[in-house]
C-alpha cells in the first residue's frame, strides 16, 4: 500500500513539473534585468552547430575566447550543445524526445515546415511581448530599419527569432563569375559586358591553347546563368513571379551553353566535375573562366599561385547584361536576413525573459563590436578614423591558425549569429586587391538587379510541405533535361514539350504558392 | 497418468532441464525484440501524418493516403523500373560470379597460389564504398586508365565515361562484381570442401574427366547452398542501396540511376517527410517479402530445396 502511494506521489510530481515546463513562456512579467552583466541568471543551454573553421581549433563553442568574453559581459553562463556531424538530425531527435535546449541557433525560416509551423506546433515561442519588454537594443534596431523588421516577422507579424542580419550590401554576395584577366589582356580584351564578350574571351583563351576555357560544376552551370539574366529558381521578371527554367532567357542560356559545349569552350565533363577538380584545372592553367566564391575559392587560388610564384591575375566580373549597357535581368543576392544563424527560444526554456535579454546584447553597441570584431586590444584595434582593424592575432596567428579559424575563435562575424554583421569583416577578410576588385564587380549592379529578387517570404506549414513535394520532382527533371539540352541529346525543337512537362510536374502550382507568399509579404 | 500437458507446462519443464541453453538464448532474443520488433511499431507512421513534435499518439491517421500518393506520383514507374533493371542485372551477372570463382579456386592445386588469389579477391570488399567509388570515378574519367582506353576504342568524345548514361549500368554491375565476388565465394568454398572426396575417386575410376566431375559431382553437391543464397538474394530485389548510386551518379545518369532507395533517402532524410518515406519503405519490404516467398515456393516445387 505504501509503495502505491509513493508511486502516485511520484507520478503527480512528474505531471506537475511537466506542466511547469510548458507554462514557462507566460511567466515573463515583473522581471527587471537592468544593465549587463545580468544578475542571478541560471545557466542556459544553447544549440550551435560549429563550422569547420571553429571545430579545427576547439572541441566545443564554449571554449572559444568569444564565448568566454560574452559570458563575462552578459553574466549568463551558457552550456553550448554542438551536434557534431549529426547536424539537423540531432535537432529533430531532440524535438521528438522533447529535450530541446533553451536557445537554438539555426535556420528557422526553412526548418521543419517554416517558422509558422514551428510556432503552431509549440516548438518555439512567439517573442513579440518579450522583445517589447526585455530587448531594448533589438527593438531600437528594428525601429530604425523597418525593411528588416518586415523580413524577420511571419505574415501575421509574429517575431520568432533573434536574426542574423547582414548589415551592408557588400555582404550580400559571396560567389560569382571569375576570369583570367591577364590572358584576356593578352588578346586585348576587356571585362565582358555582354554574353558575346564572354564568348570572345573564351575563344581567345582557346586560341592561346587553354584546354577548357570555361569550367563549371552542375550547380555552377545554374549560377553562371546570371549572365543570361536567369536562374533555376523563382524570381521577378517585369514585376511578375516566374520560374527560371521556363523562360526565354533560360532557353537562350542553354542554347549558348550547347554551342560552347560543341565548340569545346565549355568543359564537357561539367556533369561530373566537382569544385576540387575545377580548382586543379584553374591552378594548372587549363581553365580561364569559372564560377566560385571570393574567399574559399578565389582567395585560396590566389594564395596558392602566389606561393608558387606564378603570374595569376584572376578576378571577378559583373554579371553581363543581354545587351550592351544594360544590367543583368536577374541574378541572386542573399537577403539581408538570410535565415540561418538565427536564434529562436524553445518552449522548453524556463526563463525566456532572461534568454531574450541575453540575446539582445548582440544588437547593443558593445555587443556589435564584440560579435563583429572580438575584444578591443586583443583581436582588433581602432585606428584614427575609428575603423576596427584586426590585429596580427587574427591576420597572422602565432599558433599557425588560418585567418578563418582565428576569427572563429575570437568573433562571430566570419560565420553567423544573433547580431548585425559589419562590412569591416569582409573588407579585411578579402585581403587581396583582386578579391576587393572582385567584390566590387559582383556588387556593382546591385541597385539595378535587386528588384528582380524575391522578398524574404515565409510559407505556411501546409504550403511548405506542398512546395517541397512539387519542387522535388520538378528540380530533378529540370537538372536532368538541362544536361540533355547542353550535350545535344535533346533538340531545342522540343522546348515547348519540355516546358509543358515542367508545368505538369507541378511548377505551375508551386509558382502560385510562391506568388501568394510574396503577395502576403508585400502587403505586410 | 496425465500425459497431455499444456504448452506452458512443457516449456516450463524444458526450461528447468535446459536452463543454461535458455540463458544463452536471452541476448539473441533481447536483440531481436529491441532492434527488430520494437522499431516495427514505427510502421504506423506510414498510415499517419506523422509530426515529430506531436509523436505517434498525437499525429493524425490518414490510412493509405501516402501509398496512393506514391503510386500516382509521376516518378513511380521510372523509379521502379530503374530499381528492377539494376537489381536484375546484378542478379544475372553478380550472382553466378562468386560460384564460378569458387569452382575455379577449387581447381587450383597449389595451396599457396590459391590463398594469394583468394586474398586478392577479398580485399576490395573491405574498401569503404566512398573510397571504392572515388577509385571508380578516377579510373573511368577522361584521363583515367579505363576511361581513356574506352574513349580510344570507341572513339567517344564525351569525356568521362559517367557522362553517358548508357555506361552507368555496366560500371555499376562490374564494379559490384569486383568488390563482392571474392567475399561471396567464401560460402561456396566451404560447401565445396564438404564434398566427399571418395565421389571424385569413384568417378575417376569410371573414367570421368575434369568437366564431367564438375557437372556431375561438384555442382549438384553445392546446389542446395546456391539455392539458399539465391532465395535470400531474392529478398533484396528492390533493395538497391542508395549509397553507391549517390556516389557514382550525376545529372546525366539520373534518368537510369534514380532508384527507390535514393528517392526514399531524398524525401525521408533530406525533406523529413517521414510518413511518406515510411510508406515507400513498407511497400519496398512487402515486394521483397513477396519475392522471397515466391522464390522459396518455386524452388520447393521444382527441385525440393527450400528455406522453409
Amino acid at each position: 500500500m505504501k509503495k502505491r502511494i509513493l508511486a502516485l506521489l511520484c507520478a503527480g510530481m512528474l505531471l506537475l513539473s511537466g506542466c511547469g515546463g510548458n507554462g514557462g513562456s507566460t511567466a515573463t512579467t515583473d522581471y527587471d534585468f537592468g544593465g549587463y552583466p545580468m544578475q542571478d541568471v541560471e545557466k542556459m543551454t544553447y544549440w550551435l552547430a560549429m563550422n569547420n573553421n571553429m571545430s579545427l581549433v576547439v572541441k566545443n563553442p564554449g571554449e572559444t575566447e568569444f564565448a568566454k568574453e560574452l559570458a563575462k559581459r552578459t553574466g549568463v553562463e551558457i552550456e553550448y550543445i554542438d551536434p557534431g556531424t549529426a547536424g539537423e538530425e540531432d535537432l529533430k531527435n531532440r524535438m521528438a524526445a522533447k529535450d530541446m535546449p533553451d536557445m537554438v541557433e539555426y535556420n528557422w525560416s526553412g526548418f521543419n515546415g517554416g517558422p509558422q509551423q514551428n510556432l503552431d506546433d509549440g516548438v518555439i515561442i512567439p517573442l513579440n511581448d518579450l522583445i517589447e519588454e526585455h530587448a531594448p537594443n533589438f527593438k531600437k534596431y528594428l525601429e530604425e530599419h523597418p525593411e528588416i523588421d518586415k523580413m524577420i516577422k511571419t505574415d501575421d507579424g509574429t517575431y520568432y527569432c533573434f536574426p542574423f542580419i547582414r548589415g551592408d550590401k557588400r555582404l550580400l554576395i559571396s560567389t560569382g563569375p571569375v576570369y583570367r584577366r591577364d590572358w584576356a589582356k593578352k588578346a586585348a580584351l576587356d571585362d565582358p559586358k555582354t554574353v558575346a564578350d564572354i564568348e570572345e574571351i573564351l575563344k581567345a583563351y582557346k586560341a592561346q591553347g587553354v584546354k577548357k576555357p570555361l569550367s563549371l560544376t552542375a550547380s555552377g552551370i545554374s549560377s553562371f546563368m546570371g549572365n543570361f539574366g536567369t536562374s533555376s529558381g523563382f524570381y521577378y521578371a517585369d514585376k511578375k513571379v516566374v520560374f527560371g527554367p521556363t523562360t526565354d532567357n533560360y532557353k537562350f542560356a542553354l542554347e549558348t551553353y550547347a554551342k560552347w559545349f560543341k565548340e569545346g569552350l565549355l568543359d564537357k565533363n561539367f556533369v561530373s566535375v566537382d569544385d576540387a577538380t575545377i580548382k586543379a584545372q584553374v591552378l594548372n592553367g587549363e581553365t580561364g573562366m569559372a564560377f566560385t566564391s571570393g574567399g574559399g575559392g578565389l582567395g585560396t587560388w590566389l594564395d596558392t599561385m602566389e606561393a608558387q610564384g606564378e603570374p595569376f591575375d584572376m578576378v571577378g566580373f559583373t554579371y553581363t547584361g543581354l545587351e550592351e549597357g544594360k544590367a543583368s535581368e536577374y541574378h541572386a543576392f542573399e537577403s539581408n536576413y538570410p535565415g540561418y544563424g538565427s536564434v529562436a527560444i524553445t518552449s522548453s526554456c524556463e526563463n525566456p525573459a532572461a534568454a531574450v535579454r541575453y540575446l539582445d546584447y548582440g544588437y547593443s553597441e558593445e555587443g556589435y563590436l564584440l560579435y563583429n570584431f572580438g575584444i578591443e586590444g586583443v583581436s582588433y584595434e581602432k585606428n584614427d578614423a575609428g575603423e576596427c582593424i584586426f590585429t596580427d592575432l587574427i591576420n597572422k596567428n602565432p599558433d599557425g591558425w588560418t585567418q578563418a579559424s582565428a576569427m572563429a575563435y575570437y568573433l562571430r562575424s566570419s560565420t553567423q549569429g544573433p547580431f548585425v554583421q559589419d562590412k569591416g569583416y569582409i573588407d579585411q577578410f578579402y585581403g587581396r586587391p583582386n578579391q576587393q576588385d572582385t567584390l566590387d564587380a559582383w556588387i556593382a549592379d546591385y541597385d539595378e538587379v535587386i528588384d528582380s529578387n524575391l522578398p524574404k517570404y515565409t510559407f505556411t506549414g501546409e504550403e511548405s510541405i506542398e512546395y517541397t513535394e512539387l519542387m522535388f520532382d520538378v528540380n530533378e527533371y529540370v537538372s536532368a533535361e538541362r544536361v540533355k539540352f547542353i550535350t545535344g541529346e535533346r533538340s531545342f525543337d522540343e522546348w515547348d514539350a519540355y516546358v509543358k512537362k515542367i508545368n505538369e510536374l507541378g511548377a505551375e502550382k508551386a509558382l502560385k504558392i510562391v506568388k501568394a507568399a510574396c503577395d502576403r509579404y508585400n502587403s505586410k | 497418468m496425465n500425459t497431455k500437458k499444456t504448452f506452458g507446462q512443457r516449456l516450463g519443464r524444458d526450461m528447468k532441464m535446459n536452463w543454461s541453453l535458455y540463458m544463452l538464448m536471452i541476448p539473441v532474443v533481447v536483440y531481436f525484440i529491441m532492434f527488430c520488433y520494437m522499431p516495427m511499431y514505427g510502421i504506423v507512421m506510414a498510415f499517419q501524418d506523422y509530426s515529430i513534435f506531436k509523436g505517434f499518439s498525437g499525429s493524425e491517421w490518414v490510412g493509405f493516403e501516402h501509398f496512393i500518393k506514391f503510386f500516382q506520383s509521376p516518378r513511380f514507374g521510372e523509379l521502379l523500373l530503374n530499381t528492377i533493371r539494376i537489381s536484375a542485372a546484378c542478379l544475372a551477372f553478380g550472382f553466378p560470379a562468386p560460384v564460378v570463382l569458387a569452382l575455379l579456386l577449387n581447381e587450383i592445386k597449389s595451396a599457396k597460389l590459391g590463398k594469394v588469389i583468394q586474398n586478392c579477391t577479398y580485399i576490395p570488399h573491405f574498401i569503404s564504398l566512398v573510397v571504392a567509388c572515388s577509385i571508380i570515378k578516377i579510373f573511368t574519367a577522361e584521363t583515367g586508365v579505363i576511361g581513356s582506353f574506352y574513349n580510344m576504342i570507341t572513339g567517344s568524345e564525351a569525356g568521362n565515361m559517367l557522362n553517358n548514361k548508357n555506361n552507368f549500368l555496366p560500371i555499376y554491375v562490374i564494379s559490384n562484381i569486383w568488390q563482392e565476388c571474392g567475399w561471396g565465394s567464401i560460402i561456396y568454398l566451404a560447401a565445396l570442401s564438404g564434398i566427399d572426396q571418395s565421389l571424385y575417386e569413384a568417378a575417376e575410376v569410371d573414367g570421368a574427366g575434369k568437366w564431367r566431375k564438375v557437372i556431375s559431382i561438384t555442382l549438384p553437391s553445392i546446389l542446395p547452398t546456391v539455392i539458399i543464397m539465391l532465395i535470400m538474394r531474392m529478398g533484396q530485389i528492390l533493395s538497391v542501396g542508395y549509397e553507391k548510386i549517390l556516389l557514382l551518379g550525376n545529372d546525366a545518369t539520373s534518368e537510369v540511376s534514380d532508384v527507390l532507395s535514393v528517392y526514399n533517402y531524398e524525401v525521408g532524410i533530406k525533406q523529413s517527410r517521414y510518413s511518406y518515406s515510411s510508406a515507400i519503405g513498407l511497400f519496398n519490404t512487402l515486394v521483397n517479402l513477396l519475392f522471397v516467398q515466391a522464390a522459396n515456393w518455386i524452388s520447393r516445387k521444382v527441385n525440393g530445396y527450400a528455406l522453409w
